[in-house]
């Protein structure tokens, strides 16, 4: 027994997120335009370093992705037995195919076939974005697709929290392999910082914050409560670091304008592409559709907070590698919404029910 | 008033009687990176702080509080699970619903 009525999208996504791109494209028009007549702005925010880290980028990161690291549930994790065919496409293709096949199309795109478009030494640092988009599947945003394809609420809890203690150990060992390989050498110390700085601090005052609310005030009040309010916070950190990004690199975009469409092809085909490798996996291996949509979701969508905190920690606010990632952030909606439609219409390709 | 249908397995069941013999059902917000909500929902032991916010039956000798938000399109089963020492209920056949009010 399944149901096959579609969600409305309204119903789980407002306003603001359906036309986040519209958003993210305002945000890159206004911080262009604040890098070239209020240029005082990023002057001032650039004097504020610690270590080499800008302090201003550094809240607004964490304002991005502590939210969704306050809501990571690690007790779900008992669950990793349940569904094991479903755990089992998504973590292969998670972590043993997506970041590859973003690096190969990403390389292929960049180097190979723009390269009359592109300057080399930019394009590497495109390809570094990508491979940083490649290397950090969704962690939050995959409970809203997951709602749209009536996916299995036990299940999407469950292989968040396997992806995201994947996560903290194979970003960084990942994300060095890859950019080793695209000759862009980084420095173990400048990952490891940023892993530490955006991945095990604001996971580990998530973690802290979230066992304070819940002692003090229950879980009832931590999920309905406080989590509400903690909403609108990543988006609002997501829109300002934009902004601050492209007022710092507007010189960039108004040089190579098109760049932006360049970066924007290998990411749409390699969101497809994972999108595919992970469905039919499912449907073949007869994965009941509410384990094989939200399964093949998370892979195809990004946890693009992390690879845009990871490129600007790593190569820099005015980096080619951040602006690859925020085409990611581009993209997505509009792309995941489409994925959320096939899904919903090759329904019926899927066993309704399933004991895997 | 109509019949809920959910179940404990038996397992869930002799762990809550160990306790409060009680159980909450519930929608748990999750925020979407890109905004966006949805509820997700769990079972936990215990008795929820509003208890007038919620459905009170009884199911098998278990006070089971159940949260009027809870999509229920067929049988629900609350189930125990454990892993490395860590047990866990979690709710079998419940949708996720809309975050939006």
């Amino acid at each position: 027994m399944q149901r096959t009525d579609e969600p409305d999208i309204r119903e789980g996504m407002g306003f603001f997120e359906r036309y986040l791109s519209v958003w993210v494209a305002l945000a890159i028009v206004a911080g262009i335009a604040m890098g070239q007549w209020l240029p005082v702005v990023p002057d001032v925010l650039s004097r504020f370093e610690y270590a080499q880290v800008s302090i201003p980028v550094a809240v607004l990161i964490w304002a991005m992705i502590f939210p969704m690291m306050v809501q990571i549930d690690f007790a779900a994790i008992a669950g990793v037995r349940r569904q094991p065919r479903g755990l089992i496409v998504t973590t292969t293709i998670n972590w043993l195919v997506k970041p590859f096949t973003m690096f190969m199309i990403a390389w292929f795109f960049l180097l190979v076939v723009f390269e009359p478009l592109i300057e080399t030494g930019l394009a590497r640092e495109y390809l570094a974005g990508a491979i940083l988009l490649g290397a950090a599947p969704c962690t939050a945003m995959v409970f809203v697709w997951s709602y749209l394809t009536r996916g299995d609420a036990a299940y999407t809890l469950v292989q968040v929290s396997l992806n995201d203690i994947i996560m903290l150990f194979a970003f960084a060992p990942i994300v060095m392999f890859l950019l080793g390989l695209s000759n862009m050498i980084v420095p173990w110390e400048t990952i490891a910082l940023s892993v530490v700085l955006y991945i095990v601090i604001p996971l580990a005052a998530g973690y802290a914050t979230r066992r304070w609310v819940i002692t003090q005030h229950g879980s009832e009040y931590f999920d309905n409560v406080f989590m509400r309010r903690l909403a609108p916070v990543t988006p609002i950190g997501l829109i300002l670091t934009l902004v601050l990004l492209f007022a710092f690199q507007g010189e960039v975009i108004l040089q190579n304008p098109l760049h932006i469409v360049l970066i924007a092809v290998p990411l749409i085909l390699q969101t497809f592409l994972i999108f595919a490798i992970a469905y039919g996996w499912a449907m073949a291996w007869r994965v009941p559709h509410s384990v094989a949509a939200p399964g093949a979701m998370i892979g195809a969508s990004n946890f693009f907070e992390l690879a845009v905190a990871a490129a600007i920690a790593l190569f820099g606010l005015q980096s080619g590698a951040a602006l690859a990632t925020v085409v990611g952030v581009l993209v997505e909606v509009p792309l995941m919404l489409g994925l959320v439609k096939i899904a919903n219409r090759t329904r019926r390709y899927f066993p309704a029910e399933a004991s895997t | 008033m109509a019949e809920v249908p959910i179940t404990i397995a038996d397992e869930a069941r002799a762990w809550l009687l160990a306790g409060e013999a009680a159980l909450i059902v519930r929608n748990a917000t999750r925020n979407g990176c890109c905004g966006g909500s949805a509820g997700v929902p769990v079972a936990e032991p215990g008795i929820p702080c509003d208890i007038d916010d919620y459905r009170v039956i009884e199911v098998d000798g278990i006070a089971v509080h159940l949260d009027p938000g809870i999509t229920i399109s067929k049988p629900l089963t609350v189930r125990l699970e454990s892993f490395l020492g860590l047990r866990h209920l979690f709710v079998e056949g419940a949708e996720l619903a809309s975050g939006r009010d």
